[in-house]
């Protein structure tokens, strides 16, 4: 018994309707369709080669200049196409727009977008933990400009602020001074005693006195004498520091004086130009 | 290699007559004959390997594009063929995973389509031409569709293909006794089908 009737067989045993079925090819398919297949595969396949091959040989070597005679012809193509008083006409601008309308367009995109989501970034914006008083951020520009207004201003030129640092050293240094004669020379012990204890009773306005009295040379002369380098250092340091501040703090102006002042130095630049 | 003399161009075409495997795939493995000798291997298991698929998937133009995707995977694959099996084999093995992944993706676009009646493969059988479902030949095409893909395939390969179970075992990579018994509820599910419809 071959394959065929062996399966046949094994078929009538377990299905004798079955086997007894006539076997029939019920689909239809195309004209042809064997005959024509293997080519169509091949046509597949060579298609899939193409896709996934190396380039052809010289490809890359020519490829910049045949792209460029591509362009150029189909350039020539174009204008050439193109009737010469169509091409004329468009160059000339056939809809107006108002004067500087592209130069202010972004801000205006920007402002706009911001006024249409502006609900929608307020909606979203993640919530503080922290409270604050009611208005605080409305009032808060007002309030300082109140304060910056009330505020005192106190001017003080560099010369009397040397003159003061000067001063307050030479008397420091008279004192010091006299604890040392005190220490070591007991006989002028009672003349430098008078001298802190008038020190020392001196009101403020007697101690202002005292020192508007001291010339610019008795002030060089002590520094010369007691004072050494750092502390020269350190008095000019303290004196630059207090000019930058005092520059910040002679200036408590309103908006508008500063504005003015800004206006002033632009106008006179605008003009020096 | 006398297959090989008739495939040249200025000689008569190829009969039903088809080469050997072993010389095609010999031809294959030429740079100068390798077109030749695959057009002589989709020649030779065209037929069969089509009808195989169309009784899986039904509809002529899916059997067309799994069938010349199958091909074309074979012309990338087929140097890597170990020849202890054999190319019939082998084809019906990547045949059938071709008609498994089909049917799969298939079943895919069937659940997100709001379509799926029309596209269950009993309803694709109705739509062929010269249906008629009163005779027994499409009441068979209509029962096999009822069974589990694995047991249709089975069923097909014996029924149709009269393939042997030593053959078939080796293209579904299982054994002979769970074939025989697979076949065995393929035609008694089917005999049940023709009798109650």
């Amino acid at each position: 018994m071959n394959t065929k009737q062996h399966i046949q067989q094994e078929l009538k045993n377990i299905s004798p309707l079955l086997s007894n079925l006539q076997k029939q090819q019920v689909y239809t398919l195309p004209a042809e369709y064997f005959e024509v297949l293997p080519q169509q595969i091949m046509d597949k396949i060579w298609d899939t080669e193409k896709d996934s091959s190396q380039t052809p040989p010289g490809y890359f070597e020519t490829f910049a200049g045949k792209l460029l005679e591509r362009i150029k012809t189909e350039d020539l193509t174009a204008a050439n196409d193109t009737p010469h008083w169509l091409s004329a006409l468009k160059h000339q601008p056939t809809y107006l727009v108002p004067q500087h309308y592209f130069d202010a367009a972004s801000q205006r995109m920007v402002t706009a977008t911001i006024e249409k989501y502006d609900h929608l970034l307020k909606a979203t914006a993640p919530a503080t933990p922290y409270e604050i008083p009611a208005n605080y951020f409305e009032q808060l520009p007002a309030q300082l400009l109140q304060q910056v207004a009330t505020a005192k201003v106190v001017k003080i030129t560099t010369a009397k602020r040397l003159l003061q640092w000067a001063a307050a050293a030479v008397v420091v240094g008279i004192m010091a001074g006299a604890l040392y004669y005190y220490t070591q020379a007991p006989a002028a012990h009672a003349t430098l005693m008078t001298s802190i204890e008038e020190g020392i009773k001196m009101n403020d306005k007697q101690f202002e006195e005292k020192l508007s009295n001291l010339t610019d040379e008795e002030i060089s002369q002590y520094i010369q004498q007691y004072g050494n380098e750092a502390d020269v250092q350190q008095i000019t340091a303290a004196l630059a520091n207090e000019d930058e501040d005092d520059n910040d703090g002679d200036m408590p102006m309103s908006d508008e004086k500063l504005m003015d002042e800004i206006m002033n130095v632009l106008d006179n630049k605008t003009i020096s130009n | 290699m006398y297959w090989f003399f008739c495939l040249s161009p200025c000689l008569q075409p190829m009969t039903s007559q088809h080469p050997d495997d072993q010389e095609l795939l010999a031809a294959f493995k030429l740079a100068s004959t390798r077109e030749r000798a695959f057009t002589g291997i989709i020649k030779k298991y065209q037929e069969k390997l089509y009808w195989h698929i169309r009784r899986m998937v039904v509809v002529h133009e899916d059997a067309d594009d799994v069938l010349q995707n199958l091909f074309i995977k074979v012309w990338k694959g087929l140097d890597n063929f170990r020849e202890d099996s054999q190319l019939y084999t082998w084809l019906y093995r990547i045949a059938t995973n071709e008609c498994l992944t089909f049917l799969e993706q298939q079943k895919k676009r069937a659940s997100i389509s709001l379509s799926n009646e029309e596209n269950g493969l009993s309803n694709q059988i109705a739509a062929q031409k010269n249906f008629d479902g009163k005779k027994a030949e499409w009441k068979l095409q209509l029962a096999m569709q009822q069974l589990p893909e694995k047991q249709r395939i089975v069923f097909n390969l014996r029924y149709y293909d009269e393939m042997p179970y030593e053959e078939m075992s080796r293209v579904l990579e299982t054994s002979e006794g769970a074939l025989k018994a697979s076949y065995h509820h393929a035609v008694k599910k089917i005999e049940d089908y023709i009798l109650n419809h």
